[in-house]
């Protein structure tokens, strides 16, 4: 038998190209390997004989080719290439969406500024108006999801008559991976210490502002290309709040659903 | 020194890390694109979810990739986009009479229901003098609205038509009557009169309408009736 009749034989069990050519090559090394190893030991062989001994040393090829097929399995292999293939695309896609969301990027940051995070003349401003005020420490059920207070500070108003505004910062967190209950912000009244009610978003517009009123937004950074996954924040602002005001509780009824916070403003005390 | 040769993965972890991989690449862009899914009551299920509400009673899964409309509790839902739902206020002891822009949609309707008839009034001023051949211009819900706009300079005309519309029973439980698509000249006041707008902020009312539908069981019989009215004439959004 020649060597490429062998080394057909020995790989002929395996069901998968890639891995029947590589071990085919890896074989042709070692039968390569001896071959040489042979013609150094003994100079005078001549490379024909020095192959085929290296031929008979490598065994039975049908012997080789159980073992090979045992070890083999094409469906590894199939799956392997499959995932590979799955991959790419989605790598593709990943890439793209990084590119997006560096191009983005402007727009994260003055969201950020929005909320005050950033180090700016603005957020300064407000902050040197801000003091802490305590947030409800109870987190509450609506459906399946779970809406926490985070922090709440009260904001000093910058004009006569229009009152300080409350800022609560709340995290929901939802089982699903796309982010429940997403819009109930709209529709958030309160009610103070001092019997004011304040009006959900969704019942007033800017140009006709009521008095006392609730104002909301999701913070989604970048949420055209970074989805919402689990979680979300969100900002409230309670507007017209009296310097008298002890404490103001934000309010949900709709549909069924209901729940309330309290945030306590003694320690904030403007 | 020995170069310490790197520690390679079998093939099988390397087809579960490829996977996970993939898994969480697509989870992503999935993410990216509002989370998508596979039919209309899943997406208008998930847009309940997202505001809260239901789950609702399915009345209708209308055209186009939304237009479910479903009720729950005092209202009936009506999704107008992937997140976004519409509500409408429900009749406690009544089929409820629904716009849908252009068409009209009863739901709760009466058991046995196998035909419905809608009958409405349309009535609004215009001028003449504005209209063209296939549309009559401006329209006004009263003559002090229209003279608001032209005062004096025209003269405004009273227009008034009825209509009946045949309903078509849906298989989910709604009645759908296709309104605009009676309509000649007064086209596009006549699917006003099918558009929320109207109903629900009398500023945007351009004309005055008066419907009601009566429902039939098999052998004829009356089940059931649902009036509408635009607020001028009754007060309230829905009749």
């Amino acid at each position: 038998m020649d060597q490429e009749n062998w080394l057909d034989t020995a790989v002929s069990g395996i069901r998968f190209g890639p891995d029947r050519r590589a071990v085919r090559e890896e074989l042709e090394g070692h039968i390569e390997d001896k071959a040489t190893d042979l013609m150094r030991i003994f100079p005078d062989i001549p490379d024909g004989e020095a192959r085929e001994r290296a031929l008979a040393g490598m065994g039975d090829p049908e012997a080789l080719k159980i073992s090979l097929a045992r070890v083999h399995k094409p469906w590894l292999g199939r799956l392997w290439v499959l995932s590979c293939l799955t991959l790419v695309p989605a790598a593709a896609v990943a890439l793209v969406m990084v590119v997006a969301l560096l191009v983005s990027l402007p727009d994260w940051e003055a969201r950020e500024v929005i909320f005050g995070r950033r180090d700016t003349a603005w957020s300064r401003e407000v902050l040197n108006r801000s003091r802490p005020a305590t947030p409800d420490p109870n987190t509450v059920r609506v459906d399946d999801c779970l809406l926490t207070m985070e922090r709440a500070w009260l904001v000093e108003g910058d004009s006569q008559g229009e009152g300080d505004t409350l800022q609560v910062e709340l995290r929901l967190l939802s089982p699903r991976i796309w982010v429940e209950g997403h819009y109930f912000y709209t529709r958030v009244s309160a009610v103070d210490s001092l019997g004011n009610r304040y009006a959900a978003e969704e019942a007033w517009d800017w140009i006709n502002r009521p008095k006392h009123w609730v104002s909301g937004s999701g913070s989604p950074p970048a949420r055209s290309v970074l989805p919402r996954l689990f979680t979300e924040r969100y900002i409230l602002r309670v507007g017209g709040v009296d310097r008298q005001t002890e404490w103001v509780r934000l309010e949900y009824d709709w549909m069924g659903r209901s729940f309330s916070m309290t945030v306590d403003l003694k320690e904030a005390g403007i | 020194m020995k170069k310490r040769k790197r520690p390679r993965l079998r093939r099988g972890w390397k087809v579960v890390l490829n996977f996970t991989l993939a898994a969480v690449l697509f989870v992503l862009f999935w993410g990216v694109l509002d989370y998508p899914l596979n039919s209309k009551v899943c997406n208008f299920r998930r847009a309940e979810r997202m505001d809260w509400v239901g789950p609702s009673e399915i009345q209708r899964i209308g055209g186009g990739h939304f237009g479910v409309v479903g009720t729950y509790l005092d209202q009936v839902v009506i999704q107008t986009g992937r997140d976004n739902l519409d509500y409408w206020p429900r009749n406690p002891d009544s089929p409820t009479l629904t716009p849908l822009d252009g068409d009209i949609l009863a739901v709760d309707v009466p058991e046995g229901n196998v035909r419905a008839e809608l009958t409405l009034e349309l009535s609004f001023y215009y001028y003449p003098a504005l209209a063209g051949p296939e549309d009559v211009g401006p329209t006004y819900p009263s003559l002090e609205r229209a003279a608001q706009d032209y005062d004096g300079k025209y003269r405004a005309e009273f227009w008034q038509n009825t209509y009946t519309v045949q309903g078509e029973c849906l298989e989910e439980g709604g009645v759908i009557f296709p309104v605009s698509g009676q309509a000649g000249r007064d086209r596009r006041p006549l699917h006003e009169a099918a558009s929320r707008e109207g109903y629900l902020n009398p500023d945007l009312l351009w004309a005055q309408a008066r419907m009601s539908a009566v429902f039939y069981g098999e052998n004829g019989q009356e089940l059931g009736r649902a009036e509408l009215s635009t607020p001028e004439e009754t007060g309230n959004a829905a009749g």
